[in-house]
């Protein structure tokens, strides 16, 4: 619990978009890799379990009166997730004439694409969300 | 928006750790705030114009264009 009082709501949310982006992709991936079935699902309940733990103690330490969330990291957090939002607006538009085109001819599985759109939601948001606090 | 928190900090012998605290935002916060590259919501505004003794409209100054 000592090292839960040092985190830090950018460690916090920068350990949790490495976890997600881990179990996100264990989940989507994992099936394809020959690992073998249920290691491969062993694995994603393990991440996801650590994750939600994690992430659940994370959050009480950091709502714990004395901790600083306060309302410049909410402003850091409202920016980060709306630019987020709307570069995912733009790949997503940019991508659907791109993979019903017949000139271009992608061969993306549903799977392919879920992983690229959180994965990039994920990373937009994270250097959004550093690149507008040192920003504020 | 101009303002003299770090006039008023300094002559009240506070750090901005210390001001921090007591306002209930993070010492970065401050620094932001006093850098100029952050505008407080007026709750914060008021809070810190009372911490530093200050009247809010004196504190916090409107950069005129």
């Amino acid at each position: 619990m000592n090292a839960m009082r040092k985190l830090t709501m950018k460690c916090y949310i920068i350990s949790n978009l490495i976890m997600a982006a881990l179990f996100i992709n264990v989940v989507l991936f994992g099936g394809r890799l020959a690992m073998g079935q249920s290691f491969t699902a062993g694995l994603a309940t393990g991440l996801g379990t650590g994750w939600l733990i994690f992430a659940i103690i994370g959050w009480l330490e950091l709502k714990r009166p004395g901790r600083t969330w306060d309302e410049r990291m909410s402003a850091i957090h409202i920016k980060a997730s709306a630019f987020s939002f709307w570069v995912l607006v733009l790949v997503v538009s940019l991508l659907t004439p791109a993979l019903r085109s017949g000139a271009l001819s992608l061969s993306w599985t549903s799977v392919d694409v879920s992983g690229m759109l959180v994965n990039t939601a994920l990373a937009t948001y994270a250097v959004s969300a550093f690149v507008v606090s040192r920003r504020l | 928006m101009l303002n003299h928190v770090k006039e008023r900090r300094a002559l009240l012998g506070l750090t901005q750790g210390q001001l921090a605290e007591r306002a209930g935002v993070s010492r970065q916060t401050i620094i932001s705030i006093e850098g100029g590259r952050y505008d407080p919501s007026l709750t914060l505004a008021l809070k810190l114009a009372s911490l530093l003794g200050e009247r809010v409209e004196g504190l916090f100054i409107p950069k005129e264009d």
